[in-house]
């Protein structure tokens, strides 16, 4: 019980430091409480009350000694509220005298700003170049900066124009390997004119329960004539001349990998190309071709070099 | 008897308990009144060398043993030879002195022995004309008939002696691809010392137990002539027998799944230069080494590192001892203490301080100074960042490779040598294809040890190609360099050398001190270099003084990486319990990951996002106009969740230079004079920059050689 003290009165420096100073709706804050008592003044037995903006409440801790009259609470966690803006909560000192009461000694401000969860949105498995017109897919997914879970949401795309050209429902599954990144899967008709076009994913705001804040992201979509050539590549190890299985091929925008039997093949318009042909523990080839018709291009790669003999026994 | 160890003797010379074992003395009152006389104002001069940050090496400062007058020391033990490091130069030197008939304690402030010796590849360059040359000349087997592949070299490339292995490794004409010139600050006379104990040397680790497969090329910087290289095996079998050199497959490991106390990194297949079913790396010589050592009656004091060498007087007399401090390590999961494969002849010691007397002399095999950030910041004021270790480092300890041989040698007047060939090629300071551990030069795998204090392999990259699928960013998540080009390394001299190493010629066909060898026009023919360790200690907006920190680096990815090039990014080749590995759903949870579970990482990664959304847009353009990627190989936006982020090391390898020593391994002061009963060996001296162990073996074999010459 808090009871008032007929002693002088003690100054004490009290301070509260709140981390993070900005925290999403709902989310733990903590906070570290440090005391400083007068030279001299042998006391042990301290403890700290948080109260909110209405006086409840909402944590007790006590005080531990670290080192002559210095007192810290370092870990004490608390939900921050659901409403968004700046929240002021207020930090008690109470001093336990011997004969069993109390007093407050000290108080100070606990200030912290609460904002709706962020959107982080992320665009993946697009095709690096669409034939005009073509039907071609994606994968959208978001996360909540708080990981909370989103399945069932709602995500819309919109093309340059702001036109809605799609949209999707995140799954009830996360992205595999990931813990809180929902996702869709969303297909749609590449424009008709050739060129970069930049489309943007959005999901928007919510304020029920916990408040979120709408998230977009741009994105590009590379629209391509349609192909008229095919181009296949060989890739071999130029001293044995074995396959390279899974070879990263680039003719930029193109690209594709070998398969067991080194070879790739990829659709392309006419014209010039640089072609990138590249195999794990290789070099990497560069050459220039022109693609005019169906042609064939070997590509014999050569291993890296060993610069450190000593590497014949260290892996 | 001759050989037999001697208690340690009191002030009146009478000997306390005799046996055979050396003997503990109580010290405690004697240490309680040591006077603190000079010791202050040395021990100031000389904490510069004291680490810097968490996990650099720590060097002890005791300063007190030389303020006390030498004759007032009560010493804990004494031998005939101490040797300070129990790996490559100090077990060579042990065996040798004890030989010679002499009692011999080693003192390693690790747990176990074998020195980087013992995780190391193994690969010994010695020849002219050594038995391994000779042997394989003749087209013999090895006396247990392991070896049953042919040699692999022809008598030519076998055929060498000791004033041509003199000349190459004092030849100024040989130049790298980097065009510098590796052998021209070898001191010439250690260099003949070398030559003319390179065979010896070699028929005593054979003579120990090393088995040597077939002879393969050579060392860096070992010559370029001739074939000299070759690494120590033991053949699968269903007991460990040293004697027998045979080893079970547990105790030799199993590659990318399992390591042993026995080795740190699993033995690899050695069939294609011995035989079917042997297997081989440093610690078969190692262990070799140390099994005959302990045979032999060699004593172990464990857990103690070297802090300080006794000598007659602070800058002058005899060095009559060292005084050692107790190190012991404990697994960091268990707190478990450590301890060494094999306890026969160890010395059990936990006091704090102890001193050992050496009748004849004190070998310095401590080791280099890779390990300490402010010793080896005299050669790169940029690695003077704690954040990168020293290979082996999980090995031997937040302790190993800390110059502590050096240091102590600096201190009783000794001086240094063969400084600037650390610079001189690039196995010193470089960055490793391997991400996600801090031990980044090497693939340790559970099963030693030391595992719980790095508690990852690492993701071992295929090759330099493997850098196309990330970006390498920097402490504040910007890029610095065309990834690509980050782990290149010029060609090194070493045989046969040719066009690609630097040489126009290649191995029989190159012709020592010939002027053609270095003219400008071939230098500008073959010319190579890449600075990616350079730019990756580059100052940035996270750099502040007084030493402007680099900070960590960082491999950025996503999953479509690890599934187009297969990589293992499993445990125990990642760990998140580390700070060397992260993985998060978004980017900007990986750069606040990264700030809040990396060590090193004292800055937030404020440019990670805009930083990969750059190198998306570059993808998607197919050019990348800050670092020139994709004129030379593919380039892959970093979008498909989730994302990763593995360390990037530079990590100091070999160490160059150190106390400057004779032809006879011994120590020599500020004017030239060999300060009498200090011999050291390996990587705590500027002997010359052969890469590999030789350089070790003979300068301990030298110094083994001539202790048991002492008066």
């Amino acid at each position: 019980m808090v009871a008032d003290s007929d002693k002088t009165p003690v100054h004490y420096t009290f301070t509260v430091e709140v981390s993070p100073p900005e925290v999403d709706a709902g989310a733990e804050i903590v906070l570290e409480c440090r005391v400083a008592c007068p030279p001299g003044l042998d006391q042990s037995d301290l403890s700290v009350s948080i109260r909110d903006v209405d006086g409840a409440e909402l944590a007790v801790a006590e005080l531990r000694q670290i080192d002559g009259g210095t007192f810290i609470a370092n870990e004490i966690l608390l939900k921050a509220p659901l409403s968004v803006g700046e929240h002021i909560f207020r930090a008690v000192l109470i001093v336990h005298e011997e004969d069993g009461t109390s007093y407050e000694a000290s108080s100070t401000e606990v200030a912290f700003a609460v904002k709706a969860h962020a959107m982080r949105l992320n665009v993946w498995a697009l095709p690096t170049a669409i034939a005009a017109g073509d039907r071609f897919t994606l994968k959208a997914g978001i996360k909540c900066s708080a990981g909370c879970k989103l399945a069932g949401k709602e995500l819309s795309i919109f093309d340059g124009d702001g036109i809605q050209v799609g949209c999707g429902t995140l799954l009830d599954e996360v992205w595999p390997g990931t813990s809180a990144l929902y996702f869709t899967e969303m297909e749609g008709n590449a424009p008709l004119t050739v060129g970069k076009h930049k489309w943007e994913v959005r999901i928007s705001a919510w304020g029920s329960g916990t408040p979120h804040a709408a998230g977009a992201l741009t994105f590009d979509v590379n629209v391509v004539d349609p192909p008229d050539c095919e181009v296949t590549v060989e890739a071999l190890d130029a001293g044995t001349q074995t396959p390279i299985e899974r070879a990263r091929i680039v003719m930029h925008p193109y690209r594709a990998l070998t398969g067991e039997n080194g070879v790739a093949t990829l659709k392309v318009s006419k014209g010039n190309y640089k072609l990138l042909v590249s195999g794990s523990k290789y070099i990497a080839s560069t050459k220039t071709i022109e693609v005019k018709d169906d042609i064939t291009v070997r590509a014999e790669l050569t291993l890296e070099p060993i610069v450190d003999p000593a590497s014949y026994y260290t892996f | 008897l001759p050989g037999q160890f001697v208690a340690a003797r009191d002030r009146s010379g009478c000997v306390k308990g005799g046996n055979d074992l050396a003997k503990k003395q109580d010290i405690e009152k004697n240490e309680a009144k040591l006077p603190d006389q000079t010791a202050v104002s040395r021990r100031d001069f000389f904490k510069t060398g004291a680490a810097a940050g968490v996990g650099a090496a720590v060097l002890s400062v005791p300063g007190e043993a030389t303020a006390q007058s030498a004759q007032d020391i009560q010493w804990d033990y004494e031998a005939d030879v101490v040797v300070c490091g129990g790996g490559a130069s100090g077990l060579i030197c042990a065996i040798r002195a004890r030989d010679a008939g002499l009692s011999v304690i080693i003192v390693d402030q690790n747990f176990d022995a074998g020195g980087k010796m013992l995780h190391s590849g193994g690969q010994t360059s010695l020849g002219g004309g050594d038995p391994l040359q000779l042997r394989d000349i003749a087209g013999d087997s090895d006396p247990e008939g392991f070896i049953t592949v042919p040699p692999i070299h022809t008598p030519e490339e076998l055929t060498d002696d000791i004033e041509r292995l003199f000349i190459e490794w004092t030849d100024w004409s040989v130049i790298d691809a980097a065009a510098q010139a590796p052998y021209r600050y070898n001191e010439r006379e250690i260099q003949r010392a070398m030559a003319e104990n390179a065979p010896a040397a070699r028929q005593l680790m054979m003579d120990n137990y090393v088995r040597f497969a077939r002879i393969r090329g050579s060392n860096p910087n070992s010559g370029i002539s001739r074939a000299r290289q070759a690494g120590p095996f033991l053949k699968l079998g269903d007991t460990t027998d040293i004697k027998a050199g045979t080893i079970t497959r547990e105790d030799a490991g199993t590659l990318l799944v399992s390591a042993s106390h026995f080795a740190p990194i699993p033995l690899n297949d050695t069939s294609d230069v011995a035989g079917p079913d042997t297997v081989g790396a440093g610690a078969c010589m190692a262990r070799c080494l140390e099994f005959s050592a302990r045979e032999k009656g060699v004593q172990f004091i464990f857990n103690r590192h070297m802090d300080e060498i006794i000598r007659e007087q602070p800058l002058s007399g005899r060095v009559i001892g060292i005084r050692g401090s107790y190190s012991p390590r404990q697994d960091p999961d268990t707190g478990a203490q450590l301890t060494s494969l094999w306890s026969n002849g160890n010395i059990e010691e936990t006091r704090e301080t102890i001193t050992v007397r050496a009748n004849k002399g004190v070998m310095v095999g401590t080791g280099g100074h890779s390990g300490n950030p402010q010793f080896r910041s005299m050669f790169y004021p940029a690695m003077r960042e704690p954040a990168f270790p020293a290979s082996t480092w999980a090995v031997l300890g937040p302790r190993g490779q800390d110059a502590s041989g050096i240091i102590a040698g600096i201190r009783v007047g000794a001086t240094l040598s063969g400084m600037q060939q650390n610079p001189g090629i690039p196995i010193t300071y470089h960055i490793p294809q391997r991400l996600a551990t801090r031990d980044a030069y090497s693939g340790e795998l559970p099963g030693h040890p030391t595992f719980s204090s790095r508690k990852s392999t690492g993701i071992a990259l295929l090759g330099t190609n493997s850098y196309e699928h990330l970006i390498a960013v920097n402490q504040v998540g910007k890029r610095f360099y065309n990834e690509i080009n980050l782990t290149k390394r010029v060609g090194l001299s070493w045989f046969p050398g040719g066009p690609t190493s630097g040489t126009p010629k290649s191995g029989l066909e190159h012709v020592p001190l010939d002027w053609r060898n270095c003219e400008p026009g071939w230098v500008r023919q073959m010319y190579d270099r890449y600075s990616g360790v350079d730019a990756a200690l580059a100052m940035n907006e996270g750099s502040t003084a007084p030493d402007y920190y680099s900070g960590p680096l960082w491999a950025i990815f996503d999953s479509a990486a690890v599934e187009r090039d297969g990589w293992n990014i499993d445990p125990p080749f990642t760990s998140l319990e580390n700070g060397y590995f992260f993985v998060a759903d978004t980017i900007e949870e990986l750069a606040a990951q990264i700030e809040k579970g990396h060590e090193f990482q004292r800055v937030p990664l404020t440019h990670l996002v805009e930083t990969v959304e750059k190198w998306n847009a570059a993808a998607a353009a197919g050019t990348d106009e800050e670092f020139g990627r994709g004129e030379d190989a593919p380039m892959h936006a970093i979008d498909t969740p989730p994302f990763y982020a593995a360390s990037i090391m530079v990590v100091w390898h070999d160490s160059y230079g150190g106390l400057r020593t004779n032809g006879k391994s011994q120590v020599l002061d500020m004017v030239g004079e060999v300060i009498p009963g200090l011999y050291a060996g390996g990587e705590a001296t500027g002997s010359g920059n052969q890469h590999g162990l030789a350089r070790a073996h003979v300068t301990g074999y030298i110094a083994g050689t001539n202790l048991a010459q002492e008066a």
